[in-house]
């Protein structure tokens, strides 16, 4: 039995942040992707003048609350990457069931907000709504798979004060939809 | 570990485990997770692609020479779709195998960041290539007359780019990571600094790209709405300052090879990766999207300061070559000469700098043609410079050698016809102002002898890979282990490092060098 041990090779050393700067330079592409997204649209608004949503009303408040919600999925993110970094696991998973939750409500409130906006894809306006609106919405359940997996791994015990790597690159990632859906926000909902 | 991560093989068989199956060939080449035979058959597809999008221009060419329009209708269609292919199929995944098998090397790691994921990269990008190569065959592609096949190129283009995205993170992610401690990115070889700073440039600005693939997609457009989606959001990416993103690592790979050429180290290292860098910066193109923007004083003024990185490389490589007596070779030729694309390149921004000063146009070039040839010296310059690199680490990535004088001459075809294309293209375009067509069949010949040249050239790369591997195998079979030909340039940075000397320790851009160096001064 010592000799079966001792005929194992070493373990492949995990290298540390290398899924936080992987996470970092992918986010890049899909913050690119919003932001040409956003600057699209409102080159088009600026473009159509007075007709632009002339024939929709967008209410402010489901964007108000899903901006609410999502700046409290934030704290609540952080706190799981401050548990794992103190090896409290059960608040971590804690805060990322919480975190989730927040992310599913905010995916309801979208989808309630496209039936309130009533937009017809035909509309001159209807492909670059959707397109905007549609690809954070997409963002919101890349992030919200990108927990479940790293929470399925901290399950597993691969993740601790010693290789929080996962939690933060997930927090990563979670930060960056936030914050391009604050500018969605303003550029979509509040400036109309 | 991690889910991408290749499972290190911890099981051990007892006496009674049945015997594991043998994999075929076809399933070890299915499954690799080896960063080396991944990068292998990113150059060997991208290479192939290469030819058939050279094979297409070859057609309009012809087609333009001839004017009998044997291609009907299909002519605007495949010019653009053969020269987006050139890039998307071509130079920058070209540029990413070597990358993806070279940058672990030169940085002293035992493999790429998360290597699945680079074997998803490669799938992907070869299979929404296939897609590209269908929808070009069928009216499709970019300009395609058929909305179906114009709906797939569009969607084939957003799954190339991001394929290609995910291969630039893990290079990215492999040159910090990764590096052995000492290293600093000061530190970095300059082909690994080169596909950093390119990896982050390629990530933003292809990200860019696939959001109007998205617009596309979501617009449900026409076939005719498709070519305004391609105009107004992807075209941008065809010129200037963009198009230079595509040669980033070149800078990086005559950085590279002419020091160990001349097995003297660059002096003010720095100030390289400095030029390296301001050329990354100045080929950021995703905020000149707009056609207006081709007005502005910022895109005049990118185009004007883009020579000035490549003029100072040239500077400083031949300041270097002055004092260091220069093995002579493909490597080098090749790594040289693609410079001298570049510069080719950046005349032909320079005169649509002129004639875009102010507002409309000041000597009415011919746009298209101006914007082509700009595009197709740099796409040389990228193939050049990548043939360079592939001459330069044949022992690590195939074996063996280069045969010279055979790599350095078709080198100089593939450089030759390069350059005649971008050449007649602009031209072309200072001939035919204000929409002239004058000598046109004379220019769409030229062009095809230009691109034929490159076709050869590139189809002369593929059998010198395919002969050094064959040859390479061989002695594998005899059991030859020759140092000289694993090294042969006797090379100064660390993946030329032997396995059976001492660790060496890095505190330089060149460790070897400094190892050389440290036993002279201990024998004297």
């Amino acid at each position: 039995m010592a000799d079966a041990m001792l005929a194992l090779p070493p373990a492949v050393p995990t290298r540390r942040r290398e899924l936080i700067i992987a996470t970092a330079f992918g986010t890049t592409a899909v913050v690119m992707v919003m932001v040409t997204l956003i600057g699209a649209y409102l080159a088009a608004r600026s473009g159509a003048g007075a007709e632009w949503l002339a024939n929709n009303d967008i209410p402010l408040t489901q964007p108000n609350m899903q901006l609410l919600t999502l700046g409290m999925s934030v704290v609540t993110m952080q706190w799981a990457v401050y548990s794992i970094n103190r090896d409290d696991r059960g608040h971590t998973y804690l805060a990322l069931g919480v975190t989730l939750l927040l992310g599913a409500a905010f995916l309801n409130q979208s989808t309630f907000l496209y039936s309130q906006v009533e937009m017809e894809l035909a509309q001159l306006e209807g492909p670059l709504f959707y397109a905007v609106t549609g690809t954070h919405f997409a963002m919101v359940i890349a992030a919200m798979v990108f927990i479940v997996l790293m929470g399925f791994r901290a399950l597993g015990g691969q993740f601790s004060s010693r290789q929080p790597d996962g939690i933060a690159a997930a927090a990563v990632f979670w930060d960056a939809m936030v914050a391009v859906y604050a500018v969605v926000w303003i550029a979509v909902y509040v400036m109309k | 570990m991690a889910l991408t991560e290749t499972r290190p093989e911890t099981e051990t068989e007892g006496p009674t485990a049945s015997p594991r199956p043998t994999p075929t060939a076809l399933e070890r080449l299915v499954g690799t997770g080896s960063y080396a035979s991944i990068g292998r058959l990113y150059i060997g597809f991208s290479l192939v692609f290469a030819v058939a999008a050279g094979v297409v221009r070859l057609l309009v060419g012809l087609d333009i020479a001839t004017d009998n329009g044997f291609l009907g209708s299909r002519v605007p269609m495949l010019n653009a779709s053969s020269l987006l292919a050139l890039i998307l199929l071509g130079a920058v995944p070209f540029l990413l195998g070597l990358a993806i098998s070279v940058v672990p090397r030169q940085v002293g790691s035992p493999s790429i960041a998360f290597p699945r994921a680079a074997a998803l990269s490669f799938w992907a990008w070869l299979i929404t290539s296939g897609i590209f190569i269908t929808s070009v065959a069928i009216n499709g592609g970019v300009l395609g007359g058929d909305r179906a096949a114009a709906r797939l190129g569009n969607v084939a283009i957003g799954g190339v780019m991001a394929s290609l995205v995910l291969g630039a993170v893990l290079v990215a992610t492999t040159v910090v990571v990764h590096r052995p401690m000492g290293m600093r990115l000061a530190n970095v070889p300059l082909f690994s600094w080169s596909m950093l700073v390119g990896s982050t440039i390629w990530i933003a600005t292809f990200g860019s790209v696939i959001a109007h693939v998205i617009l596309g997609q979501v617009s449900h457009l026409s076939a005719e709405g498709l070519v305004e989606n391609f105009g107004s959001g992807i075209y941008w990416l065809l010129r200037g300052p963009a198009i230079y993103m595509v040669a980033i690592p070149v800078l990086g790979i005559a950085g590279d090879v002419l020091p160990a050429m001349t097995g003297r180290r660059l002096k003010h290292y720095g100030v390289f990766q400095g030029l390296i860098g301001a050329f990354a910066v100045l080929s950021f193109g995703a905020w000149a999207q707009l056609p207006s923007s081709v007005n502005t004083v910022v895109w005049a003024g990118f185009a004007l300061a883009v020579a000035l990185p490549i003029l100072g490389l040239l500077g400083g490589l031949a300041e270097s070559l002055r004092y260091g007596k220069a093995k002579i070779n493909g490597a080098l030729v090749c790594s040289l000469t693609s410079l001298l694309l570049l510069l080719g390149g950046a005349i032909g921004g320079v005169l649509q700098a002129f004639d875009t000063l102010g507002t409309g146009y000041l000597f009415e070039f011919g746009t298209a043609a101006l914007v082509t040839g700009q595009a197709y010296f740099v796409v040389a310059g990228a193939l050049v410079g990548g043939i360079g690199g592939l001459f330069y680490w044949s022992t690590k990535l195939w074996g063996g050698p280069a045969k010279e004088p055979i790599a350095s001459g078709l080198g100089v075809l593939v450089f030759l016809g390069g350059g005649l294309i971008g050449t007649v293209l602009i031209v072309q375009a200072i001939v035919q102002r204000n929409q002239e067509t004058t000598a046109n069949q004379f220019f769409g010949a030229l062009s095809s002898v230009g691109i034929l040249l490159v076709v050869v050239g590139l189809l002369g790369v593929l059998a010198q890979i395919a002969g050094i591997a064959r040859h390479a195998h061989d002695d594998d079979e005899d059991g030859a282990d020759d140092r000289a030909e694993r090294d042969p340039w006797n090379g100064l940075t660390l993946e030329w490092a032997d396995p059976a000397d001492e660790l060496v320790t890095v505190t330089s851009p060149y460790p070897l060098l400094d190892a050389r160096e440290g036993d002279e001064e201990g024998s004297k």
